[in-house]
């Protein structure tokens, strides 16, 4: 039998337990700890299940049919999202009497070494596959392949090149540069030969370079591309999961740094390996014994080196933290420097600035003495075996073992082995940086967008009747929003949607524009279920105005046009007419051409929605929404807007969010939510009368609306 | 009002709500709550919160109802009698939950991510009874009256009172239970260890794995000694104090207190 599984790790003592509460297809809640069952509840005496979260800890509690209400277990907060899902599936319980147990779950610990999986990913940092990961990005870079390997071919060639020189000099002392030995013809030779060699190869490495960047912008190009176009599918669920910055980071940051690991490193790769390789090679068949005795210390070198880097990282971290904190109270301060100086607090905030400074300074100091102490030391001991050479070589060359030439040749090999080995230590934390780029990217690129169209699209013209039937949803699995919630809107009717903050007003509307879909119940227009059909079709039908408008940086035309690209100019004219837009457009400048944005013309809060009004009803919507659409504009201008929106709303289908009167007083119906959905329905005067949730609201807002006309009038 | 009359203090003109301590009878519940009989009223169910758990968490205990409307606010838990004082103080415990970090095993780096492994324990690892010390301090006279009776206090805050560290004084070895995963799995994810294993009535020490992401914001100094770690999914785990801390915890700490 299924059962849905909740760990628990405290007891109701809030003492470390392990312990478990199940809900199976049997109804039963059954609660086991210490391999002994604690008690069973059958399912349908439970009312509702519902999560508490505490500080630090949570509880989950049942609320039984007979009104008693009784805690079930205990848990930290890393129990907190399961727990919220068992309270669902008991909950679809209740009210279905149907115990649907899913079949999956998602991990948010690691199976394999016990880490919580952080919610930007769906895998453990530690232990994914990064031989897959590696397999994944060889494949996506298979259309780039060909160029890369010419570049790698041609990189060996100039390191080879580059690597020739050493040898030159070594001919050329030892069989030119002796008296009696060469000619000046016969050195020239040589030294152009170097010369040729020298400049032959860098030639070459310009041109592998230039492949190289190029396949790897490309290649990032690509991925970047492919990452967005996948970000701008998601579904809005999807995207909730993500912060806008840690977004923007996979777009540009992870696909930058695949692009420098591929451009650089990659490309370093290779040649310190071929350096590496030759010249060992070289060194070994010139003179095994001495390359041994001088690189016999490099592996403890190359553990002192990656200690340090470590070290130092570890506290240049911290001055950077440091760093951060003195600028985000800078920051802080300057923003706020009106609250600073009404409160009279400037030497307050002198103080604690003086204060972070001083311990940045502190740290700064410390991290220079360590780095200007170490570094040298460090230099001196990678550089340490140049010296070992000189004596070695100098010995065997008094013996007569070895040529001047020879020794030569071999201190420069030597100069070229420690660049390799220095870049081999940081190699692996490159490589890592790249790898869990590349594992971030393709989660993106991988993720399901939540919002599907149906197979088989349904497109039927929507004349906005809307039916909301026995919805409900909640963004976060233990928290519902909408509970149940039924109702119906005839085409061309105006609903105003009204209740406190948290009730569910604004999810109500992003269920009718489908930026999520319900966890139960369905949302037809024209009978239609809109998951049939397709998201774009759906949008398209519908205008929107909000609150919080967001205008792109561009002129008001771009914006305007946004809704509608193919717009003729006179559709702009009188969407902007209509929304009392034109007039304050034509004042400017520039006219429609105004650039608006952060460096362009700054437009006031009613110019802002005025303009939001003209996007969204230049498609001719048949079903209009306003999410609080003058909540944040002063009186007279709200009396303009309204009077706009008067205009539009008619024979449109129209939801309103409001806390107006002004705005409720228009709607043909209203519709009074509260935590357990909907509480009331009817026109305004009905609902006055009920003196229900609605009157409490409207007396409210007469009472302050009055009181600050008492406030107003002269002092006695 | 008379021109030369001064305005009225904020706490003369607005009511804060304090609950009467005499008046007020809190009592546990069969369901595992805590109700309260005030003024008439029976309130099933109550929540408890600290209106400053780090400063003062034994005064300034807001009481709310079932529905999140506060009741009243209890100035001082030492205001209350003995055991009516006991069931608030425990039910305070439940609703605050932040385990001492007893040492720090290993802290890795990886993709703007703390990840941490912690040894911790209910109590504060020196073995003293919570709350002594800085509840003290931060209590009224009432409070102070309670903590001979061993109660808990400041599940975020507690420290022993007068005791004299040393130095570098070292924490004393606790005797460590077996690895504990995280809470939240399904069926069997990870090895999970034995009841035995966590020791008689779970009081043993510890490990937890914790992930921590913006370390400047949710790695945090209380106070010159102590120090907080909030991980990604809530929790909180607290070092008592920094200065008892074995040297290998401190170096591994070290870089992100600040």
């Amino acid at each position: 039998m299924n059962r849905f599984v909740l760990d628990y790790d405290l007891d109701l003592n809030m003492r470390p337990a392990i312990g478990s509460l199940s809900f199976g297809e049997d109804a039963a809640i059954v609660a086991e700890q210490g391999g002994a069952e604690l008690f069973r509840l059958d399912g349908s005496d439970v009312a509702e299940a519902a999560v508490i979260a505490g500080v630090g800890a949570g509880l989950l509690y049942a609320r039984l049919s007979d009104g008693g209400e009784r805690v079930l277990c205990r848990f930290t907060m890393s129990a907190l999202k399961p727990a919220g899902e068992f309270c669902k599936i008991v909950n679809y319980y209740a009210q279905t009497k149907t115990a649907a147990i899913p079949a999956d779950r998602e991990r948010r610990v690691c199976p394999k070494c016990g880490r919580p999986i952080v919610e930007e990913l769906t895998v453990c940092i530690f232990c994914y596959d990064r031989k897959s990961a590696l397999k994944r990005f060889f494949s996506l870079m298979r259309p780039f392949l060909k160029r890369i390997a010419a570049a790698e071919g041609f990189l060996a060639v100039s390191s080879v090149l580059y690597l020739l020189v050493p040898l030159f000099s070594r001919f050329l002392i030892d069989d030119h540069l002796r008296p009696g030995t060469g000619t000046p013809a016969q050195v020239l030779v040589l030294a152009l030969g170097m010369l040729a060699a020298r400049a032959v190869g860098e030639l070459i490495f310009i041109v592998s370079a230039r492949m190289f960047n190029h396949a790897a912008i490309d290649f990032s190009n690509h991925m970047r591309n492919a990452a967005y176009d996948k970000v701008q599918r998601l579904s809005m669920g999807s995207l909730a999961r993500h912060t806008p910055g840690d977004l923007i980071r996979r777009v540009m940051e992870d696909t930058l740094t695949i692009k420098n690991f591929l451009a650089d490193g990659g490309r370093w790769a290779v040649e310190q390996i071929i350096t590496f390789v030759v010249v060992m090679g070289i060194l070994f068949f010139t003179d095994w014994k001495m390359t041994l005795i001088v690189f016999a210390p490099v592996p403890a070198v190359m553990v002192l080196l990656s200690r340090f880097w470590r070290f130092i990282h570890i506290r240049y971290e911290r001055q950077w933290r440091k760093h951060s904190r003195c600028q985000s109270i800078l920051h802080d301060i300057i923003k706020g420097i009106r609250t600073v100086k009404s409160f009279g607090n400037e030497d307050v905030e002198i103080a604690k600035f003086s204060k972070a400074t001083r311990e940045l300074a502190e740290v700064s100091c410390s991290n220079e003495k360590i780095w200007a102490l170490l570094f040298p030391f460090l230099t001196f001991f990678t550089g340490a075996g140049e010296f070992l050479v000189l004596y070695l070589g100098s010995k065997a060359i008094m013996r007569g073992e070895m040529s001047f030439g020879v020794l030569v040749q071999f201190t420069m090999y030597i100069g070229y082995v420690y660049a390799p080995l220095r870049w081999l230590v940081s190699f692996p934390r490159w490589l890592a940086d790249a790898m869990t780029s590349m594992v971030k990217v393709f989660e993106i690129l991988d993720e399901e967008p939540g919002i599907r169209a149906a197979e088989e699209p349904e497109i039927r013209p929507l004349t906005g009747e809307i039916r909301f039937d026995g919805v409900s949803f909640g963004y976060k699995s233990y928290e519902p929003v909408l509970k149940d919630v039924s109702f119906a809107v005839r085409p061309g009717e105006m609903v105003g949607i009204v209740g406190r903050s948290g009730v569910g007003k604004s999810t109500l509307i992003n269920l009718v524009m489908r930026l999520y879909d319900p966890n139960a119940g369905r949302i037809t227009i024209n009978g239609a279920d809109i998951r049939d059909m397709p998201p774009d079709y759906l949008r398209e039908s519908i205008g929107v105005v909000f609150q919080d408008t967001f205008l792109f940086a561009g002129t008001i035309y771009d914006n305007i046009l946004y809704a509608k690209p193919d717009a003729a100019p006179d559709e702009v004219f009188a969407a902007c007419k209509a929304a009392n837009a034109h007039d304050f457009i034509m004042q400017t400048s520039d006219g429609y051409n105004t650039v608006i944005g952060e460096n362009g013309y700054s437009i006031s809060g009613g110019e802002r929605q005025r303009l939001a009004i003209a996007r969204a009803i230049i498609k001719n919507p048949s079903i209009l929404i306003l999410d609080e659409a003058t909540s944040s504009l002063d009186v007279e201008t709200e009396s303009v807007i309204q009077e706009s929106l008067s205009r539009i709303v008619s024979g449109r289908t129209t939801l309103a969010i409001a806390h107006r009167l002004s705005t409720l007083r228009q709607a043909d119906r209203l519709i009074v939510l509260d935590k357990s959905g909907i509480a009331e329905m009817g026109t305004h005067v009905e609902l006055l009368r009920k003196k229900g949730i609605y009157y409490k609201l409207v007396m409210a807002q007469r009472q302050s609306s009055s009181g600050g006309k008492r406030a107003a009038a002269p002092a006695p | 009002m008379s021109e030369n009359a001064e305005p009225r203090g904020l706490v003369n003109v607005i009511d804060i709500g304090w609950l009467d301590a005499g008046g007020a009878e809190f009592y546990a519940t069969p369901g595992g709550f805590i109700g309260l009989r005030y003024k008439g009223s029976d309130y099933r169910r109550v929540t408890l919160r600290r209106a400053l758990p780090v400063r003062s968490p034994l005064e300034f205990i807001s009481v709310a109802d079932a529905d999140n409307s506060e009741i009243g606010i209890i100035r001082d838990v030492g205001e209350l009698s003995g055991p009516q004082a006991q069931v608030v103080l425990g039910e305070l415990d439940k609703r605050y939950f932040c385990p001492y970090i007893y040492e720090v095993a290993s802290v890795k780096d990886k993709l703007g991510y703390v990840y941490m492994e912690l040894l911790v324990g209910a109590s504060p690892p020196n073995g003293a009874a919570r709350a002594a010390g800085e509840g003290a301090r931060a209590g009224g006279r009432g409070a102070r009256k309670l903590l001979g009776a061993g109660n808990s206090g400041a599940t975020d805050g507690g420290r022993q009172s007068g005791e004299v560290r040393k130095q570098g004084a070292r924490v004393r070895k606790p005797d460590v239970a077996a690895a504990k995963p995280s809470a939240g799995n399904s069926g069997a994810e990870g090895r999970k260890p034995t009841a035995g294993e966590l020791g008689a009535e779970g009081r043993k020490p510890y490990k937890v794995s914790a992930a921590v992401k913006d370390v400047n914001k949710n790695i945090r100094m209380l106070d010159a000694d102590r120090l907080i770690i909030f991980d990604v999914d809530g929790n909180r785990f607290m070092v008592n104090s920094i200065a008892a801390l074995d040297r290998r915890s401190l170096k591994a700490l070290e870089p992100y207190m600040f």
